[in-house]
């Protein structure tokens, strides 16, 4: 950190230790979550146990800290003490991390302890949460800095830093409750809505948009500072074209991203299948000629072998011997499995598509699929199957169930020894 | 030192500085003279990169780091104390850690160091933000009514102040509707009257030029007979 920095955290740090209204606000936040959570038994159907703590960590990330900063730098500018740090030579991003760095640091405690009263969360579910918490506070403060910066006076910017940070917490938690498609395409670009909890699948993207927000609330803040400067000369103009160019850059492939996504179901919980057909012993006895391999091809009819004193056990169908642990000289009772033939004929993917999209997938609908053993190469399937029963998501706990749907590719490629293996689906809705 | 030239400034339809041209030159003590809502708080806000003139130019010549500023708005952190306010500044200039002290001895603040600004009286503060304004030692320093609202002791306190910070080297620009104190202190005035200059020089220079105003130095005179308005109107 530079000494200005440096000296205005110092500064800040003393003033906000000299005035608890504004860290009780802080302090309030974790200590509701863990009085509703622990102490107070609220018991409604269907909610999760963590509910209240992840409601609070959203209002104290999206709303506390907006309101305080805006106060804070309001203040400075009302009261003429930023025009002496201008003077000073006090650059944007010193003054930002020294005035935003004191809230950081209340911010980081406070969201650790979000993370850490969160129940039945792994260290890396909780990593994962303070993280993104920690970061929307930085995306709030620098959202508070940028109205403390631009309003009037102080009361201008309590009035708009309370609206604004309503908007940013209550606008995602509405969107997520009445599951309205236009509130969540909007919401959706909000880090308030990109928060992370166990229930989160998508943390990649959640966290690239956080990031997103925060680098495009930098570059607003960094025009904003060098406004309240005529002369020009302590904006960082090189910071500022850096800023800008990595935000550009961001914000072009965020909209690709998004466009790319817009219209489509994917997933990458899909795989190559098959049938698989049991192949059981005739009667009981000792396994004669048996030398089945398993990735052995095998034809429809094809002896696969006998056992003592019993009709010949045939292959069902053309395929490929998927398993077998029968050795020959083995002993073996009637209904004992001694291969497992994959019917080649039925490859196919199947594809676990969230119950939330299953509505928009029909039979024969066009699809895009990627897999693994073919590294970027895209072939085209339909829907040929839809699952009429969801099944729970193995991977996580959250409660969006999946349905399984099974799809042909019509591309020329053999996929009959790839079972198992891993695939993406992306079906267009267009 | 400071270069003023051609400077006009409106906000919106009315005019506040028009046609205003003058020098200040190294080591001098100048005043800018007015009534208030004459244009010398503007003046300073475009002399400190606050303010854009509208046309011509105003220049100083040295960086906005090496100048200082006191404001009738001082900027003082109200919950802070003294030093801390000044410690602020003293570590942004990464100066010696004595040099807060010294600046408070040198306004006769030592022993308020600890008291916050909130319980400074008026007389105090602005003494206060001059110390803040000399802390480190620049060439130009900017004092926008550097004595208004003080009582006459110290007042000539400040002045002294003033004059040795002079003598150490630097430029004094300050704002002042007090004649007394211009003709006391300045080395040359400007006497400002609705964005616009009606007179300047060395204040006793100005008060002979103006033959009809007996009263030797008695600016506040001139300054009525020139424009038919008081420099104490509001």
């Amino acid at each position: 950190m530079t000494n200005s920095a440096s000296a205005i955290f110092i500064k800040q740090f003393r003033d906000v230790s000299k005035n608890p209204d504004v860290l009780s606000q802080f302090i309030i936040y974790p200590v509701m979550a863990f009085i509703m959570t622990h102490l107070i038994d609220v018991n409604m159907p269907g909610m999760p146990d963590s509910m209240f703590i992840t409601m609070f960590a959203k209002m104290f990330a999206g709303m506390a800290f907006v309101g305080a900063v805006a106060i804070v730098i309001a203040e400075d500018i009302e009261k003429n003490s930023l025009r002496f740090l201008l003077m000073a030579g006090v650059k944007s991003h010193e003054y930002l991390l020294g005035v935003g760095g004191v809230f950081l640091s209340f911010g980081i405690i406070g969201s650790a302890a979000f993370s850490a009263l969160m129940p039945d969360a792994d260290f890396s579910q909780r990593l994962a949460m303070w993280l993104s918490l920690m970061l929307g506070v930085a995306a709030s403060i620098l959202i508070g800095a940028i109205i403390g910066m631009t309003s009037k006076n102080q009361q201008a910017a309590t009035g708009t830093g309370q609206m604004v940070g309503f908007l940013l917490s209550f606008g995602p938690f509405l969107a997520t409750m009445s599951q309205n498609d236009t509130l969540m395409s909007i919401f959706r670009i909000f880090y308030t809505m990109n928060f992370v909890d166990t229930y989160t699948t998508e943390i990649a993207e959640n966290f690239a948009i956080i990031g997103a927000n925060i680098l495009i609330l930098s570059l607003m803040f960094t025009i904003v500072y060098g406004k309240k400067n005529k002369g020009g000369a302590v904006v960082n103009k090189k910071a500022v074209a850096a800023i800008l160019t990595i935000a550009l850059i961001g914000g072009a492939a965020f909209a690709a991203f998004t466009w790319h996504n817009a219209g489509f179901i994917s997933t990458d919980n899909a795989q190559v299948v098959t049938r698989a057909i049991p192949v059981s012993a005739t009667n009981s006895g000792v396994l004669e000629r048996f030398s089945l391999r398993e990735g052995q091809n095998v034809g429809a009819n094809e002896i696969l072998g006998w056992v003592e004193g019993g009709e010949a056990m045939r292959s069902p169908v053309n395929g490929l011997v998927m398993r077998t642990s029968a050795v020959q000289g083995q002993w073996v009772s009637p209904a004992e499995t001694v291969a497992v033939i994959s019917d080649t004929s039925t490859v196919h993917i199947r594809a676990d598509i969230e119950e939330t999209d299953i509505l928009d997938v029909y039979l024969g609908q066009r699809v895009y699929v990627r897999i693994d053993t073919f590294g970027r190469q895209r072939f085209i399937g339909y829907v040929t199957n839809i699952g009429t029963s969801a099944l729970p998501d193995a991977s996580s706990s959250r409660t969006t169930l999946l349905v399984p749907v099974e799809i042909n590719i019509t591309d020329d490629v053999d996929l009959s020894r790839l079972t198992g293996v891993n695939a993406e689906v992306r079906i267009p809705l267009r | 030192m400071i270069n003023v030239s051609n400077v006009e400034k409106s906000f919106g339809e009315a005019t506040v500085l028009s046609g205003v041209n003058f020098q200040v030159k190294e080591r001098e003590i100048f005043g800018l003279l007015g009534p208030s809502g004459s244009g010398k708080t503007t003046l300073i806000n475009i002399l400190t990169h606050q303010l854009d003139a509208d046309a011509g130019e105003a220049t100083v010549a040295v960086t906005p780091f090496e100048t200082g500023l006191m404001l009738d708005e001082d900027g003082l952190y109200p919950r802070l104390s003294c030093l801390e306010n000044l410690e602020l500044f003293r570590r942004i200039y990464s100066m010696a850690p004595e040099k807060s002290t010294e600046a408070l001895e040198n306004v006769g603040l030592a022993d308020a160091a600890k008291k916050p600004v909130t319980s400074l009286s008026k007389g105090m503060r602005q003494r206060l933000a001059l110390a803040r304004a000399i802390l480190h030692s620049p060439k130009v320093l900017f004092l926008d009514e550097p004595t208004s609202a003080l009582d006459p002791r110290t007042t000539d306190g400040i002045h002294e102040l003033i004059k040795k910070i002079r003598d150490a080297g630097a430029t004094i620009f300050l704002t002042t509707h007090n004649m007394d104190e211009a003709v006391k202190l300045c080395d040359r005035v400007v006497l400002l009257h609705k964005g616009r200059i009606v007179e300047q020089g060395e204040p006793l220079e100005i008060c002979r030029r103006h033959e009809s105003v007996r009263t030797v130095a008695d600016l506040g005179k001139v300054f009525i007979k020139m424009t038919g308005a008081d420099l104490y109107d509001q």
